[in-house]
């Protein structure tokens, strides 16, 4: 879904997953010259602003600007001590990760926003812990491992405790730490959750996913770790109704 | 069903599959991809045979029902076309077309620099002039069983995803099981071969009709490529299909006609 800036949401009424596109005649572009992509960025995050109330608190960018639309899309919604986090991606600006903090009153998700707002959260873990260790491939498929797999979206990560294909605990920190990590940025892992095919092996073979810890172990796991893209794939299939 | 023989030729001590159809004067050598076997041009044989090509499919050294080389699992695809150039001369077939895809695809452009003189032209599937992928050496221990787990899965869920979304189902399911048969030896080598297969000097000097097809849904390739390998070779040209992935042979339903007309596309090449 792509959609153009209008009125401020408020911060329940957002939608992660969705894109907004900003066509350059609506930028403010303030810089020119060595900092000209900064302040393409910079004009970018003014104009996409994700919530009213919205402060920007954290920015990682790299890359160049070129003259074109850019698009921001919602990657991360939650709540940490009574704050509202929201991480966005802009793309057409280089490539920029941007962290908003907005004051909440009260905030409640609704249910169908937790298969997708807080992707490698202890919460996102457990929803995809519990569909794993009810589901007959993916026992199957780990029954000889004992271990933990990680999944890191960003910065955030939930490690997934598994003994013979049983998925025994979703933390953000398993006693031995992780045997495996799959890793990609917020942005990829919406596009691998939310895309009409599954793209897993196209990401991973163009370097969006890659692998920390045991490659061996992760190879070994290839069939379990394709019926886990699968499932949560499917938990935000369900969730969008 | 078209008629058609098999046979095994003695090249070197070791036995290679031929399977043929039709009685055309145009004869059509087709040469499959990496790990696999002529199996891939079964449609494209019965079709291009009713059109009235001869029509030669080979397994490789190694695959299908072909022995290995005596040397072990092929790392050199120029290799491979000096051997598909000893099967054309055993079975005394005159100025053929070629057709390949993806290491065959490089296969028959490696033959095209060896002796365009010999071929009426050539088409390759999938493939391009360079190295491909990121050009690794040699891993020894991509070799090793005690290294690569899961071999059967991992070729399973990888060519699956090489396949074009326009394939039905269980058309694209039929692809990725016959992967699972591979000697995956084999296929190392080939991919091996794939990544250190380098003809992008040696493009211009090639003087048969060369014609490129890539699938657009095929990201094993770098579509980018193509273009550029058509553009060093005289009078080459090329084209992506739509919803088509790794494997146009399997994957179109109708590949006979349309390698009819690019055959027939292609310039008369010139007899010196």
């Amino acid at each position: 879904m792509t959609g153009s800036p209008g009125a401020l949401l408020r911060f329940g009424e957002l939608r992660v997953g969705a894109w907004t596109e900003l066509p350059p005649s609506e930028l403010d572009i303030r810089y020119d010259g060595a900092l000209a992509g900064a302040g393409l960025v910079l004009a970018a995050a003014a104009r996409l602003r994700p919530c009213a109330g919205a402060t920007l608190c954290g920015l990682e960018w790299s890359g160049s600007g070129a003259p074109g639309p850019v698009r921001a899309m919602l990657t991360r919604r939650r709540v940490t001590d009574g704050r509202g986090i929201l991480h966005q991606a802009l793309v057409g600006a280089g490539t920029a990760a941007l962290t908003w903090e907005v004051e909440l009153a009260t905030y409640q998700p609704a249910a169908r926003d937790l298969a997708l707002d807080d992707i490698g959260g202890v919460g996102w873990g457990r929803r995809l812990a519990d569909r794993l260790d009810q589901d007959e491939d993916f026992r199957s498929s780990a029954s000889t491992f004992d271990g933990a797999i990680g999944l890191r979206s960003g910065g955030t990560e939930v490690q997934l405790r598994i003994y013979r294909g049983r998925v025994i605990e979703a933390a953000r920190k398993s006693l031995d730490g992780a045997t495996f990590t799959i890793t990609a940025d917020e942005l990829t892992w919406i596009e691998l959750l939310t895309g009409e095919h599954d793209e897993y092996v196209r990401f991973a073979a163009q370097g969006r996913f890659h692998i920390l810890g045991n490659g061996f172990q992760y190879l070994r796991l290839t069939r379990a770790v394709r019926v886990l893209v699968n499932r949560a794939r499917t938990i935000v299939r369900e969730a969008a109704g | 069903m078209t008629p058609s023989s098999a046979d095994y030729l003695d090249i070197d001590g070791r036995l290679g599959f031929v399977e043929q159809a039709g009685s055309g004067d145009r004869a059509v050598f087709c040469v499959h991809t990496a790990g696999q076997s002529g199996f891939q041009y079964r449609r494209a044989r019965e079709q291009l045979a009713d059109l009235g090509y001869r029509v030669v499919v080979v397994d490789l050294p190694g695959h299908g029902r072909s022995e290995p080389a005596r040397t072990g699992p092929i790392s050199d695809l120029g290799w491979y076309g000096d051997w598909c150039l000893t099967v054309i001369d055993r079975l005394g077939l005159d100025r053929p077309y070629l057709l390949g895809c993806s290491i065959g695809g490089k296969v028959v452009l490696d033959m095209a620099v060896k002796s365009a003189d010999r071929l009426a032209g050539v088409v390759a599937m999938a493939a391009y002039g360079q190295r491909g992928g990121r050009g690794r050496s040699a891993r020894p221990w991509g070799l090793e069983d005690s290294a690569s787990p899961s071999n059967r899965d991992r070729s399973y869920y990888g060519h699956s995803a090489l396949i074009g979304r326009s394939v039905p189902a269980d058309q694209a399911e039929i692809i990725a099981l016959m992967h699972c048969r591979e000697d995956w030896h084999i296929t190392v080598s080939d991919q091996t071969g794939w990544s250190r297969h380098d003809i992008w000097d040696r493009l211009p000097s090639i003087s048969c009709p060369v014609h490129l097809v890539v699938g657009e849904d095929d990201f094993s390739v770098g579509i980018e490529r193509v273009p550029l390998t058509a553009a060093r070779i005289p009078g080459a040209t090329w084209e992506s299909v739509p919803g088509i992935g790794h494997y146009p042979m399997q994957e179109l339903p109708d590949i006979g006609a349309r390698m009819h007309a690019w055959l027939t596309a292609m310039p008369a090449p010139v007899v010196r």
